[in-house]
Protein backbone atom coordinates (compact mmCIF):
# COMPACT_ATOMS: atom_id res chain seq x y z
CA UNK A 1 0.00 0.00 0.00
CA UNK A 2 1.46 3.28 -1.15
CA UNK A 3 -1.31 5.87 0.87
CA UNK A 4 0.90 8.63 2.98
CA UNK A 5 -1.13 11.28 4.89
CA UNK A 6 1.12 14.41 4.09
CA UNK A 7 -0.23 16.65 6.75
CA UNK A 8 -2.95 18.46 8.01
CA UNK A 9 -3.74 22.19 8.41
CA UNK A 10 -5.44 24.34 5.55
CA UNK A 11 -2.36 25.77 4.35
CA UNK A 12 -1.91 22.71 1.68
CA UNK A 13 -4.60 24.18 -0.38
CA UNK A 14 -3.87 24.56 -4.22
CA UNK A 15 -6.29 26.90 -5.60
CA UNK A 16 -4.90 26.18 -8.46
CA UNK A 17 -6.04 22.71 -8.46
CA UNK A 18 -9.68 23.94 -7.48
CA UNK A 19 -11.93 22.74 -9.90
CA UNK A 20 -13.49 25.14 -11.88
CA UNK A 21 -17.28 24.26 -12.68
CA UNK A 22 -18.29 23.32 -9.27
CA UNK A 23 -22.16 22.32 -9.32
CA UNK A 24 -21.78 20.95 -5.70
CA UNK A 25 -20.56 21.78 -2.83
CA UNK A 26 -16.97 20.86 -1.59
CA UNK A 27 -18.11 20.44 1.84
CA UNK A 28 -17.33 16.33 1.16
CA UNK A 29 -14.25 17.24 0.86
CA UNK A 30 -11.95 17.24 4.41
CA UNK A 31 -10.00 21.06 3.20
CA UNK A 32 -8.09 20.57 6.12
CA UNK A 33 -6.08 17.57 5.20
CA UNK A 34 -3.94 16.43 2.06
CA UNK A 35 -3.62 12.43 1.56
CA UNK A 36 -1.02 11.17 -1.36
CA UNK A 37 -2.32 8.13 -3.51
CA UNK A 38 0.31 6.31 -5.58
CA UNK A 39 -1.22 4.29 -8.33
CA UNK A 40 -2.04 3.50 -11.99
CA UNK A 41 -4.19 5.45 -13.85
CA UNK A 42 -7.08 3.83 -14.82
CA UNK A 43 -8.82 6.60 -17.14
CA UNK A 44 -8.71 10.47 -17.32
CA UNK A 45 -11.97 11.64 -18.20
CA UNK A 46 -11.64 15.34 -20.13
CA UNK A 47 -15.54 16.84 -19.33
CA UNK A 48 -17.43 19.04 -17.84
CA UNK A 49 -18.23 19.69 -15.60
CA UNK A 50 -15.58 17.92 -13.69
CA UNK A 51 -12.65 15.72 -15.26
CA UNK A 52 -11.58 13.02 -13.15
CA UNK A 53 -8.48 10.73 -12.89
CA UNK A 54 -9.07 7.03 -11.90
CA UNK A 55 -7.02 5.13 -10.37
CA UNK A 56 -6.10 1.76 -9.01
CA UNK A 57 -4.38 1.70 -6.23
CA UNK A 58 -3.53 -1.05 -4.16
CA UNK A 59 -5.11 -1.49 -0.17
CA UNK A 60 -3.70 -2.56 2.71
CA UNK A 61 -4.43 -6.47 1.91
CA UNK A 62 -2.85 -5.91 -1.63
CA UNK A 63 -5.73 -5.96 -3.60
CA UNK A 64 -6.57 -3.09 -6.15
CA UNK A 65 -8.54 -0.97 -5.60
CA UNK A 66 -10.18 2.15 -7.79
CA UNK A 67 -9.88 5.74 -6.37
CA UNK A 68 -11.75 8.43 -8.51
CA UNK A 69 -10.37 12.30 -8.06
CA UNK A 70 -12.19 14.93 -9.45
CA UNK A 71 -10.95 17.86 -10.99
CA UNK A 72 -12.19 20.82 -12.85
CA UNK A 73 -13.25 21.06 -16.39
CA UNK A 74 -11.30 21.04 -19.24
CA UNK A 75 -11.49 24.89 -19.18
CA UNK A 76 -9.48 25.65 -16.27
CA UNK A 77 -7.66 22.72 -16.86
CA UNK A 78 -6.64 23.36 -20.48
CA UNK A 79 -5.40 26.83 -18.76
CA UNK A 80 -3.06 25.38 -16.16
CA UNK A 81 -1.20 23.41 -19.14
CA UNK A 82 -3.15 19.85 -19.17
CA UNK A 83 -4.29 18.45 -22.37
CA UNK A 84 -6.44 15.49 -23.00
CA UNK A 85 -3.37 13.32 -23.17
CA UNK A 86 -1.61 14.60 -20.01
CA UNK A 87 -2.64 11.64 -18.47
CA UNK A 88 -2.64 8.08 -20.38
CA UNK A 89 -3.82 4.78 -19.04
CA UNK A 90 -1.27 2.24 -17.51
CA UNK A 91 0.51 5.73 -16.09
CA UNK A 92 1.80 5.33 -12.76
CA UNK A 93 1.41 8.64 -10.90
CA UNK A 94 1.01 10.14 -7.15
CA UNK A 95 -1.76 12.07 -6.79
CA UNK A 96 -2.59 14.65 -3.92
CA UNK A 97 -5.67 15.17 -2.75
CA UNK A 98 -7.99 16.71 0.33
CA UNK A 99 -9.70 13.26 0.72
CA UNK A 100 -13.22 12.45 1.02
CA UNK A 101 -14.33 13.17 4.48
CA UNK A 102 -16.81 9.76 4.31
CA UNK A 103 -13.48 7.44 3.74
CA UNK A 104 -14.61 6.78 0.39
CA UNK A 105 -11.74 6.17 -2.20
CA UNK A 106 -11.44 9.51 -3.38
CA UNK A 107 -11.29 13.06 -2.93
CA UNK A 108 -10.30 16.27 -4.66
CA UNK A 109 -7.24 17.03 -7.16
CA UNK A 110 -4.48 19.21 -5.47
CA UNK A 111 -1.50 17.59 -7.48
CA UNK A 112 0.14 15.28 -9.35
CA UNK A 113 3.55 13.81 -10.02
CA UNK A 114 3.64 12.16 -13.49
CA UNK A 115 5.50 9.21 -14.52
CA UNK A 116 9.15 11.78 -16.01
CA UNK A 117 9.10 13.59 -12.69
CA UNK A 118 7.03 16.71 -13.52
CA UNK A 119 4.76 17.92 -11.04
CA UNK A 120 1.33 19.69 -11.58
CA UNK A 121 0.23 21.69 -9.05
CA UNK A 122 1.37 22.76 -5.51
CA UNK A 123 0.36 21.67 -2.44
CA UNK A 124 2.67 24.08 -0.38
CA UNK A 125 1.09 27.32 -2.18
CA UNK A 126 -0.87 28.89 0.67
CA UNK A 127 -4.79 30.02 1.28
CA UNK A 128 -5.05 33.85 0.09
CA UNK A 129 -6.10 35.42 3.13
CA UNK A 130 -8.23 38.21 0.84
CA UNK A 131 -11.28 39.04 1.40
CA UNK A 132 -14.02 36.46 0.53
CA UNK A 133 -16.52 36.71 -2.61
CA UNK A 134 -19.39 37.75 -0.50
CA UNK A 135 -20.72 41.19 -0.15
CA UNK B 1 -46.79 21.64 -20.68
CA UNK B 2 -43.85 22.37 -22.23
CA UNK B 3 -40.89 21.09 -20.18
CA UNK B 4 -37.62 21.87 -22.01
CA UNK B 5 -35.24 19.21 -21.47
CA UNK B 6 -31.65 19.49 -20.86
CA UNK B 7 -29.48 22.80 -21.38
CA UNK B 8 -30.21 25.65 -23.82
CA UNK B 9 -26.32 26.25 -24.99
CA UNK B 10 -26.93 25.70 -28.63
CA UNK B 11 -30.48 27.55 -29.39
CA UNK B 12 -28.86 30.41 -27.17
CA UNK B 13 -25.74 31.16 -28.65
CA UNK B 14 -27.56 31.07 -32.36
CA UNK B 15 -29.94 33.63 -30.38
CA UNK B 16 -27.33 36.01 -29.12
CA UNK B 17 -25.42 36.02 -32.64
CA UNK B 18 -28.85 36.73 -34.23
CA UNK B 19 -29.34 39.60 -31.33
CA UNK B 20 -25.66 40.94 -32.27
CA UNK B 21 -26.83 42.56 -35.29
CA UNK B 22 -29.36 44.47 -33.25
CA UNK B 23 -27.18 45.46 -30.60
CA UNK B 24 -27.66 49.52 -31.90
CA UNK B 25 -30.86 49.90 -30.61
CA UNK B 26 -30.16 49.11 -27.29
CA UNK B 27 -30.06 51.44 -24.55
CA UNK B 28 -31.45 54.70 -26.02
CA UNK B 29 -31.96 57.63 -23.79
CA UNK B 30 -31.56 57.02 -19.79
CA UNK B 31 -31.81 52.65 -20.61
CA UNK B 32 -29.02 51.12 -18.76
CA UNK B 33 -26.94 49.07 -20.79
CA UNK B 34 -25.61 45.92 -18.98
CA UNK B 35 -23.53 44.83 -22.20
CA UNK B 36 -21.30 47.72 -22.98
CA UNK B 37 -18.62 45.35 -25.04
CA UNK B 38 -19.27 41.75 -25.70
CA UNK B 39 -16.76 41.30 -22.89
CA UNK B 40 -18.53 42.02 -19.90
CA UNK B 41 -19.90 39.93 -17.95
CA UNK B 42 -21.25 40.10 -14.20
CA UNK B 43 -20.03 38.16 -10.97
CA UNK B 44 -22.45 37.40 -8.44
CA UNK B 45 -21.52 38.73 -5.32
CA UNK B 46 -22.56 35.62 -2.92
CA UNK B 47 -24.83 32.14 -3.28
CA UNK B 48 -27.49 33.88 -1.04
CA UNK B 49 -29.68 36.59 -1.36
CA UNK B 50 -28.79 39.58 0.45
CA UNK B 51 -31.86 40.71 2.32
CA UNK B 52 -33.97 43.95 1.88
CA UNK B 53 -33.50 47.00 4.64
CA UNK B 54 -37.05 45.99 5.85
CA UNK B 55 -39.77 43.85 5.36
CA UNK B 56 -39.89 40.29 4.21
CA UNK B 57 -36.53 38.38 3.14
CA UNK B 58 -34.97 35.29 1.49
CA UNK B 59 -34.66 32.30 3.06
CA UNK B 60 -31.00 32.55 4.68
CA UNK B 61 -28.60 30.39 6.40
CA UNK B 62 -29.19 28.95 9.60
CA UNK B 63 -27.20 31.56 12.07
CA UNK B 64 -26.12 29.03 14.50
CA UNK B 65 -24.31 26.81 11.40
CA UNK B 66 -21.57 29.29 9.36
CA UNK B 67 -22.10 28.69 5.56
CA UNK B 68 -18.60 28.52 4.03
CA UNK B 69 -19.03 28.65 0.24
CA UNK B 70 -16.81 27.51 -2.48
CA UNK B 71 -15.84 30.93 -3.16
CA UNK B 72 -14.62 31.27 -0.04
CA UNK B 73 -12.88 27.82 0.14
CA UNK B 74 -10.99 28.74 -3.12
CA UNK B 75 -10.55 32.30 -0.90
CA UNK B 76 -9.18 31.56 2.29
CA UNK B 77 -8.96 27.73 1.94
CA UNK B 78 -11.76 27.38 5.34
CA UNK B 79 -13.59 24.22 5.17
CA UNK B 80 -16.45 24.48 3.12
CA UNK B 81 -20.02 24.04 4.79
CA UNK B 82 -23.53 23.06 3.33
CA UNK B 83 -26.22 25.41 3.21
CA UNK B 84 -28.52 24.79 6.08
CA UNK B 85 -32.02 26.79 5.92
CA UNK B 86 -33.25 29.06 8.72
CA UNK B 87 -36.24 27.45 9.32
CA UNK B 88 -37.73 30.80 11.77
CA UNK B 89 -38.21 32.85 8.57
CA UNK B 90 -42.22 33.24 8.57
CA UNK B 91 -42.81 33.42 4.79
CA UNK B 92 -42.24 29.69 4.77
CA UNK B 93 -45.88 28.02 4.34
CA UNK B 94 -45.87 24.78 6.72
CA UNK B 95 -45.17 22.36 3.80
CA UNK B 96 -42.42 24.82 2.24
CA UNK B 97 -40.69 24.53 6.01
CA UNK B 98 -41.11 21.32 6.18
CA UNK B 99 -39.56 20.30 2.94
CA UNK B 100 -36.72 22.91 4.42
CA UNK B 101 -36.56 20.55 7.16
CA UNK B 102 -36.08 17.67 5.85
CA UNK B 103 -33.58 18.66 3.76
CA UNK B 104 -31.58 20.21 7.08
CA UNK B 105 -32.25 16.81 8.67
CA UNK B 106 -30.42 15.17 5.61
CA UNK B 107 -27.71 17.64 5.84
CA UNK B 108 -27.38 17.79 10.06
CA UNK B 109 -27.16 13.81 9.39
CA UNK B 110 -24.03 13.95 7.52
CA UNK B 111 -25.39 12.56 4.27
CA UNK B 112 -25.40 14.55 1.24
CA UNK B 113 -28.91 16.71 -0.13
CA UNK B 114 -29.52 15.71 -3.53
CA UNK B 115 -28.88 18.76 -6.12
CA UNK B 116 -30.67 19.30 -8.93
CA UNK B 117 -28.75 21.68 -10.78
CA UNK B 118 -26.10 18.76 -9.83
CA UNK B 119 -28.23 16.56 -12.25
CA UNK B 120 -28.08 19.53 -15.01
CA UNK B 121 -32.01 20.77 -14.01
CA UNK B 122 -32.10 24.51 -15.42
CA UNK B 123 -31.73 26.56 -12.44
CA UNK B 124 -35.18 28.72 -12.55
CA UNK B 125 -35.21 32.49 -12.15
CA UNK B 126 -34.32 33.16 -8.81
CA UNK B 127 -31.68 30.49 -8.45
CA UNK B 128 -30.30 32.04 -12.15
CA UNK B 129 -29.05 34.77 -9.67
CA UNK B 130 -27.00 32.56 -7.09
CA UNK B 131 -24.56 31.18 -9.21
CA UNK B 132 -20.83 31.11 -7.86
CA UNK B 133 -18.83 34.31 -8.24
CA UNK B 134 -16.37 32.29 -10.84
CA UNK B 135 -19.69 31.79 -13.41
CA UNK B 136 -20.20 35.31 -15.16
CA UNK B 137 -23.74 36.39 -16.61
CA UNK B 138 -23.92 38.18 -19.52
CA UNK B 139 -26.63 40.38 -21.16
CA UNK B 140 -27.46 40.70 -24.60
CA UNK B 141 -30.10 43.71 -25.05
CA UNK B 142 -31.93 43.66 -28.66
CA UNK B 143 -34.94 46.15 -29.65
CA UNK B 144 -37.65 42.94 -28.56
CA UNK B 145 -35.36 40.73 -26.79
CA UNK B 146 -32.94 40.93 -23.14
CA UNK B 147 -31.09 37.28 -23.35
CA UNK B 148 -29.55 36.81 -20.08
CA UNK B 149 -26.92 33.35 -20.46
CA UNK B 150 -25.59 31.98 -17.28
CA UNK B 151 -21.65 30.47 -18.00
CA UNK B 152 -22.72 28.09 -15.25
CA UNK B 153 -23.70 25.44 -17.95
CA UNK B 154 -24.91 28.40 -20.18
CA UNK B 155 -28.36 28.42 -18.88
CA UNK B 156 -30.52 31.02 -20.86
CA UNK B 157 -33.43 33.69 -19.93
CA UNK B 158 -35.53 35.27 -22.25
CA UNK B 159 -36.77 38.50 -21.67
CA UNK B 160 -39.66 39.91 -23.92
CA UNK B 161 -39.62 42.86 -24.41
CA UNK B 162 -43.43 43.76 -24.26
CA UNK B 163 -45.96 44.45 -22.15
CA UNK B 164 -48.42 41.98 -21.98
CA UNK B 165 -47.95 38.57 -20.92
CA UNK B 166 -49.36 35.54 -23.23
CA UNK B 167 -52.92 34.77 -23.00
CA UNK B 168 -52.22 31.06 -21.96
CA UNK B 169 -48.57 31.17 -20.00
CA UNK B 170 -47.81 27.14 -20.31
CA UNK B 171 -44.97 26.16 -17.42
CA UNK B 172 -41.51 25.88 -18.61
CA UNK B 173 -38.36 26.02 -17.03
CA UNK B 174 -38.22 29.54 -17.30
CA UNK B 175 -41.42 30.25 -17.51
CA UNK B 176 -42.37 33.67 -19.68
CA UNK B 177 -40.63 36.88 -18.67
CA UNK B 178 -41.62 39.69 -19.75
CA UNK B 179 -39.10 43.34 -19.47
CA UNK B 180 -39.55 47.19 -19.94
CA UNK B 181 -36.97 50.00 -19.37
CA UNK B 182 -38.40 51.71 -16.51
CA UNK B 183 -35.64 54.78 -16.14
CA UNK B 184 -32.42 53.32 -15.81
CA UNK B 185 -33.82 49.99 -14.55
CA UNK B 186 -35.22 46.79 -16.62
CA UNK B 187 -37.51 45.15 -15.29
CA UNK B 188 -38.56 41.92 -15.60
CA UNK B 189 -41.68 40.16 -15.00
CA UNK B 190 -41.69 36.30 -15.15
CA UNK B 191 -44.65 34.02 -14.66
CA UNK B 192 -45.51 30.19 -15.61
CA UNK B 193 -42.45 28.56 -13.90
CA UNK B 194 -42.45 25.12 -13.43
CA UNK B 195 -42.74 24.09 -10.11
CA UNK B 196 -39.45 21.02 -10.42
CA UNK B 197 -37.17 24.06 -10.23
CA UNK B 198 -35.97 25.55 -6.51
CA UNK B 199 -35.95 29.36 -5.33
CA UNK B 200 -32.24 28.72 -3.92
CA UNK B 201 -29.38 26.61 -2.77
CA UNK B 202 -31.59 25.75 -0.02
CA UNK B 203 -34.25 23.97 -1.41
CA UNK B 204 -37.16 26.07 -1.42
CA UNK B 205 -39.81 25.08 -2.96
CA UNK B 206 -42.16 26.95 -5.04
CA UNK B 207 -45.27 26.32 -7.23
CA UNK B 208 -46.22 27.02 -10.53
CA UNK B 209 -48.02 30.46 -9.20
CA UNK B 210 -45.36 31.78 -8.67
CA UNK B 211 -44.67 35.44 -9.52
CA UNK B 212 -41.30 37.67 -9.72
CA UNK B 213 -40.48 40.96 -10.67
CA UNK B 214 -37.53 41.62 -10.95
CA UNK B 215 -35.29 45.93 -11.36
CA UNK B 216 -31.61 45.51 -12.59
CA UNK B 217 -29.57 48.51 -12.38
CA UNK B 218 -26.53 49.68 -12.09
CA UNK B 219 -25.07 51.17 -9.36
CA UNK B 220 -21.70 52.04 -8.16
CA UNK B 221 -20.79 54.18 -11.16
CA UNK B 222 -21.76 51.29 -13.80
CA UNK B 223 -19.52 48.83 -12.02
CA UNK B 224 -22.03 47.22 -10.09
CA UNK B 225 -25.32 45.75 -11.43
CA UNK B 226 -28.24 45.02 -8.38
CA UNK B 227 -31.01 42.98 -8.96
CA UNK B 228 -34.06 44.07 -6.40
CA UNK B 229 -36.26 41.08 -6.59
CA UNK B 230 -39.87 40.90 -5.35
CA UNK B 231 -40.96 37.22 -4.99
CA UNK B 232 -44.94 36.58 -4.65
CA UNK B 233 -46.16 32.76 -4.62
CA UNK B 234 -49.66 31.96 -2.61
CA UNK B 235 -48.98 28.81 -2.81
CA UNK B 236 -45.85 28.05 -1.31
CA UNK B 237 -45.35 31.44 0.75
CA UNK B 238 -47.10 33.41 3.41
CA UNK B 239 -46.44 37.00 2.29
CA UNK B 240 -45.09 38.49 -0.52
CA UNK B 241 -41.00 39.34 -0.30
CA UNK B 242 -37.77 41.29 -1.18
CA UNK B 243 -34.43 40.30 -1.84
CA UNK B 244 -31.13 41.45 -3.32
CA UNK B 245 -28.52 40.44 -5.63
CA UNK B 246 -25.14 42.30 -6.91
CA UNK B 247 -22.61 41.09 -9.74
CA UNK B 248 -19.45 42.76 -10.08
CA UNK B 249 -17.70 42.85 -13.45
CA UNK B 250 -14.44 40.78 -14.06
CA UNK B 251 -11.99 43.47 -12.69
CA UNK B 252 -13.27 43.28 -9.45
CA UNK B 253 -14.38 39.76 -8.74
CA UNK B 254 -10.54 39.09 -9.69
CA UNK B 255 -9.30 41.81 -7.26
CA UNK B 256 -11.59 39.57 -4.57
CA UNK B 257 -8.98 36.37 -5.37
CA UNK B 258 -6.02 36.18 -7.05
CA UNK B 259 -6.67 35.15 -10.68
CA UNK B 260 -4.04 32.91 -10.64
CA UNK B 261 -5.06 30.90 -7.79
CA UNK B 262 -8.50 31.07 -9.41
CA UNK B 263 -7.93 29.71 -13.13
CA UNK B 264 -11.38 28.98 -13.71
CA UNK B 265 -12.26 32.65 -13.58
CA UNK B 266 -13.17 33.49 -17.22
CA UNK B 267 -10.56 36.25 -18.54
CA UNK B 268 -11.93 39.48 -20.72
CA UNK B 269 -9.33 37.94 -23.43
CA UNK B 270 -10.92 34.78 -23.42
CA UNK B 271 -14.38 35.47 -22.91
CA UNK B 272 -16.86 36.83 -23.31
CA UNK B 273 -18.76 32.72 -22.64
CA UNK B 274 -16.74 29.22 -22.29
CA UNK B 275 -18.60 26.00 -23.28
CA UNK B 276 -19.89 24.33 -19.99
CA UNK B 277 -22.35 21.69 -20.63
CA UNK B 278 -23.52 19.67 -17.79
CA UNK B 279 -24.58 16.48 -19.20
CA UNK B 280 -21.15 16.48 -20.85
CA UNK B 281 -20.36 14.01 -17.77
CA UNK B 282 -22.36 14.12 -14.72
CA UNK B 283 -21.66 11.20 -13.45
CA UNK B 284 -20.22 10.59 -9.88
CA UNK B 285 -17.51 8.06 -8.97
CA UNK B 286 -17.50 9.86 -4.78
CA UNK B 287 -21.04 8.11 -3.87
CA UNK B 288 -24.85 8.52 -3.79
CA UNK B 289 -24.74 12.33 -4.98
CA UNK B 290 -26.66 12.10 -8.29
CA UNK B 291 -30.03 10.66 -7.00
CA UNK B 292 -31.93 12.99 -9.05
CA UNK B 293 -32.17 11.70 -12.90
CA UNK B 294 -31.38 14.34 -15.40
CA UNK B 295 -34.23 16.20 -17.02
CA UNK B 296 -35.04 14.24 -20.38
CA UNK B 297 -37.64 15.38 -22.93
CA UNK B 298 -39.80 12.96 -24.56
CA UNK B 299 -41.00 14.98 -27.60
CA UNK B 300 -39.32 18.54 -29.41
CA UNK B 301 -41.06 21.58 -28.02
CA UNK B 302 -40.72 22.92 -31.89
Amino acid sequence: MKLNTLGVAGIAVVMSAVPAFAHHSFSMFDATSSKTVEGVVKEFQWTNPHSWILMMVSNSQGQLEQWAIEMGGPIGLARQGWTPKTLKPGMQVKTVIHPMRDGTNGGQFMAITLPDGTLIGDVNAPASANAGGGP
Amino acid sequence: MSRHGGNFTAGALVGAICLTGSLSGVAQGTAPNFAPDRNIGWYAYNRLFIPPPSGAGPVLQDPSRPYVTNDEFRVTGRQPTERVADLDNPILQPWAKEVLRKRNELILSGKRAPSPTASCWPKGVTAFLLSPMTQAMYFIQGPKEVVMILTSFNDVRHIHLADKHSANVKTSWYGESIGHYEGDALVVDTIGLDDRTRIDGFGTPHTTQLHIIERFHLIEDGKVLEANVHVEDPGAFTMPWDAIQRFRQYEAAVRQVPVERLVQLASAPEGPLVEMNCADNPNSFLGERDTIPLPQAHAPDF
